[in-house]
């Protein structure tokens, strides 16, 4: 089995390990081993029989016409089996190895648990991997970035905080064009919901934040947005696995909303986000369940179509499908909500096989897209399964409500020749839902 | 002005239902500290807002309004955009000084101070009683003011490296302002600003590493690193308290010196009138309590546990709860036996015997006192406040559109 790779650069893992010595990474090796992984890692490596079950089940593998180094127990054999047999003693060389395939080569999916017939949690020991690399200081410049980001602003690009006050006040200004005494309500207190955006929706995707804006009013949500920082719900520390600043952004996000006695946040469509907010973030904290809850877009809008909060007047003709985001589908078991509303939105919804739980992964989550140029062909070559499985359906439309599947599905779209449009369910929703005739200006 | 009467029982203060019909828009509404004043933000015509106090609105007209409250004097301030251009609003009478951007508007304790992060053209800091720091910086977020009201403090930005230089961020490119002169040091990450009660002192944490975190104080850090840190507090005039993560997990460290026993998690320390210290703990995974010197309530609640408060002797100790999806107090370890959808802002009252909250539940409003559900329920509530005998509780209310400020007798509240 032989690690053949074309060479990539980037300087958050080459220039980081110029700048680091063996000690830093034997101390960083033994602190991850020792301090911080559970009993999980015992048991996970003593209990896997090598039996290759996983294999077929990776995006990796198969988009890479088999190499077996692409096999989830393979990553693992060359990453944490390979650091144990070394007893620790790894060279600079082993770790920018390491580095490699625990960010670029795997998506910490977990689509492979399914199919392992112990259920070891590779993703688990892949973010290991990448934990051991974060405390060295080796991460993906363009994950790193955002990171520091995190750490002092709780947004991940550098967003002053007029900037973000500015941006909701503008946007609010265009609300109005479409409805009547429209608004984004600021820092309100004791509103029933706190709305939290993605860091993009305030500076190139505003239109998302428009078209949530809008439902809201429709549907009469009594919402805010945070007048402080904590208004983004991204947390590319989970990507890093720098749970020092994972922890510091999600309890900003609670205390923010627990600040504005508000009674739930309800989020865009995002998976790493909730999966941080509702498990891995808050789990670390110490909290089993998040401390008020925390709702995601699919549920929300599964909740104001249900209950007629907002009426569809039209739906969508041409054939759609369904991209199930790993992190709110086969972590959270959302499938049947969000095909309840694609039902709701569309005519025509042609699935893509295998779909739900059992779904391929976009190829740019668990922070693939966030590293930004220098590994875009590893998840392009990564995405070929998802590329075919969208291509099969001969949908028109690919309904991603997850901002991270939506970017990487839209780059598969140009590479492979798609030609689809991929759409998020705000959007849609917006489109076709009723706006009251005394809504209208 | 302020008008603290505890004697008129009942005065209706205005019908907002009046303002409803006469403009466009009727923002937020929040009401003074004596509870005599209310008002809103209203718009009058498309993107031209003003302030309504008590039915009354400002002469001044301006495109928008932003982060209205009352100082503890009764004086409302706003920023406020009028011409393009931002500025302070103060019972209508504006500061001459305008801003590209105003925002995070703040009062000390006596409500005569009053400051607020300001952009000029690419520059950044705070505006403190109408007079611009001398030094701006790349950023500013945040604001603090000192007990006295006479030092303004924000996180700044002193070096501005480009969007992907990860190593000049990792050394370090934030710190402390304090009246526009930053630490000599900077950080990582900075927070959790605090000033010294006396406000001769100001104390942050601050982040030197991936896993080094320690306390500035004046821009000096401590001889101790830990692995993670939350917000520090002064607990007299010189000694900084904070939660700190060691190897054996979250404990109160005290000038340095780790000082508690281990907890799976702690934060929100607070000292009490008679000089103990309490704190958020969870003692196990997924149970929260409240620790007061290192001792927890030996009740825990699963979902979550707010910051302390304390009677005025400091003898009693409560905390807002939650457990099976309902929110309730706990006082001295025991919650009352009744939870809320939500519950805001409980106080002891002087004596310490009674403990007073607002609380929703099914939608509607009312008062809680002792655990027991008031009498009245509102369309909106204010958080009660005691008389300073303690036999009187005051309120602001809305009933059917219209605001009410009410003084009842302690015996009149419950059923």
């Amino acid at each position: 089995m032989e690690f053949k790779r074309k060479p990539v650069t980037d300087i958050g893992i080459d220039e980081a390990l110029n700048r680091v010595d063996e000690e830093k990474i034997k101390k960083a090796i033994q602190w991850t081993l020792k301090k911080e992984a559970s009993a999980r890692l015992k048991i996970f490596v003593e209990t896997c029989m090598r039996c290759g079950m996983c294999t077929n089940s990776c995006h990796h593998y198969l988009g890479h016409e088999g190499d077996p180094t692409y096999a989830p127990a393979a990553k693992v054999k060359q990453t944490i089996w390979d650091i144990l047999d070394k007893k620790g003693n790894v060279s600079k060389e082993d770790i920018k190895k390491y580095a490699r395939i625990a960010f670029s080569e795997c998506n910490l999916c977990r689509r492979c648990v399914q199919y392992c017939p112990f259920g070891i949690d590779i993703a688990y020991l892949i973010s290991l991997v990448r934990r051991l690399c974060c405390l060295i200081g080796v991460v993906p410049q363009y994950i790193y970035d955002q990171v520091l980001s995190h750490m002092q602003t709780t947004n991940m690009l550098w967003f002053r905080q007029d900037e973000w006050l500015d941006t909701i006040q503008w946007l609010e200004d265009e609300l109005r064009a479409e409805i009547k005494n429209g608004k984004i309500p600021v820092g309100k207190k004791d509103a029933e919901v706190l709305y939290l955006a993605h860091g993009l929706e305030a500076k190139y995707m505003t239109g998302l934040l428009t078209n949530m804006a809008k439902i809201m009013n429709v549907a009469k949500v009594d919402w805010t947005v945070p007048d402080t920082d904590g208004w983004d719900y991204t947390v590319k520390a989970l990507y890093a696995q720098d749970l020092e600043t994972m922890g510091k952004v999600i309890r900003t996000h609670y205390e923010t909303a627990l600040r504005l006695n508000i009674k739930r946040i309800v989020i865009g469509e995002c998976g790493h986000a909730f999966r941080t907010a509702v498990y891995e973030g808050v789990r670390y904290l110490g909290w089993k369940e998040p401390p008020i809850p925390y709702i995601h877009g699919v549920q929300f809008f599964y909740e104001l179509i249900k209950e007629r909060k907002i009426k569809i007047t039209k739906k969508i003709e041409e054939p759609v499908t369904i991209q199930d985001p790993c992190n709110i589908i086969r972590y959270r078991g959302m499938g049947q909500m969000l095909r309840y509303i694609v039902k709701e939105l569309c005519e025509n919804i042609i699935e893509m096989s295998p779909k739900d739980d059992h779904n391929y992964c976009c190829s740019a989550g668990g922070g693939m897209i966030d590293s930004g140029p220098p590994w875009k062909t590893a998840r392009i070559e990564g995405g070929k399964v998802k590329a075919e499985q969208i291509s099969d359906t001969g949908a028109k439309i690919v309904i991603a409500p997850c901002h991270t599947c939506h970017k990487g599905i839209e780059d598969l779209n140009v590479y492979y020749k798609l030609n689809v449009h991929v759409k998020f369910l705000v959007d849609i929703i917006a489109e076709v839902m009723e706006i009251p005739e005394e809504m209208k200006p | 002005m302020v008008n603290w009467d505890w004697d008129i029982e009942e005065k209706l203060i205005c019908d907002i239902n009046e303002w409803k019909e006469k403009f466009l828009f009727v923002h937020e509404l929040i009401v003074s500290a004596d509870r005599e004043k209310i008002s809103a933000t209203v718009e009058i015509e498309d993107k031209k807002v003003t302030t309504c106090i008590n039915g009354k609105i400002w002469e001044n007209i301006f495109e928008r309004i932003c982060f209205p409250q009352y100082t503890q004097e009764g004086s409302l301030i706003c920023l406020v955009l009028q011409n393009y251009e931002w500025t302070l609003a103060k019972d209508d009478s504006l500061l001459e000084e305008t801003f590209d951007y105003a925002w995070n508007l703040k009062t000390d304790l006596s409500g005569k101070s009053i400051a607020f992060n300001i952009k000029k053209g690419d520059s950044y800091g705070v505006c403190l009683n109408g007079k611009i720091w001398d030094n701006l910086f790349f950023d500013a977020r945040d604001i603090f003011l000192s007990p006295d009201g006479e030092t303004s403090a924000s996180y700044v930005k002193i070096k501005n490296p480009p969007l992907l230089d990860i190593f000049s961020s990792k050394e370090g490119i934030w710190t402390v302002g304090i009246n526009g002169n930053a630490w000599d040091k900077s950080f990582i990450s900075v927070y959790g600003l605090c000033f010294s009660t006396d406000s001769k002192k100001v104390a942050a944490t601050v982040r030197l590493s991936q896993q080094e975190f320690t306390v500035a104080i004046d821009g000096i850090i401590w001889n101790e690193t830990f692995l993670n840190a939350w917000e520090p507090i002064f607990i007299n005039e010189n000694d900084v308290s904070v939660p700190v993560k060691t190897e054996n997990g979250w404990t109160l460290a005290i000038n340095g010196k780790a000082v508690w026993r281990s907890f799976n998690q702690l934060w929100h320390q607070r000292v009490s009138p008679d000089g103990r210290i309490a704190a958020v703990v969870s003692t196990e995974f997924g149970k929260w309590t409240i620790a007061i010197d290192g001792k927890p309530w030996e009740k825990t609640f699963s979902q979550n546990v707010l910051p302390p408060f304390f009677s005025p002797d400091g003898k009693k100790i409560g905390a807002v709860v939650r457990e099976n999806n309902l929110w309730t107090v706990a006082i001295d370890g025991k919650p009352w036996d009744i939870g809320f959808d939500r519950i805001w802002s409980p106080q002891f009252s002087p004596d310490g015997k009674h403990c007073i909250a607002k609380a929703e539940k099914d939608g509607v409003y009312f008062i809680v006192l002792d655990g027991k559900i008031g009498k009245d329920v509102f369309d909106i509530l204010w958080e009660p406040q005691f008389s300073p005998d303690g036999n009187k509780v005051l309120i602001g209310c809305i009933k059917n559109g219209k605001y009410l400020r009410k003084v009842l007798r302690l015996n009149e509240v419950l059923r």
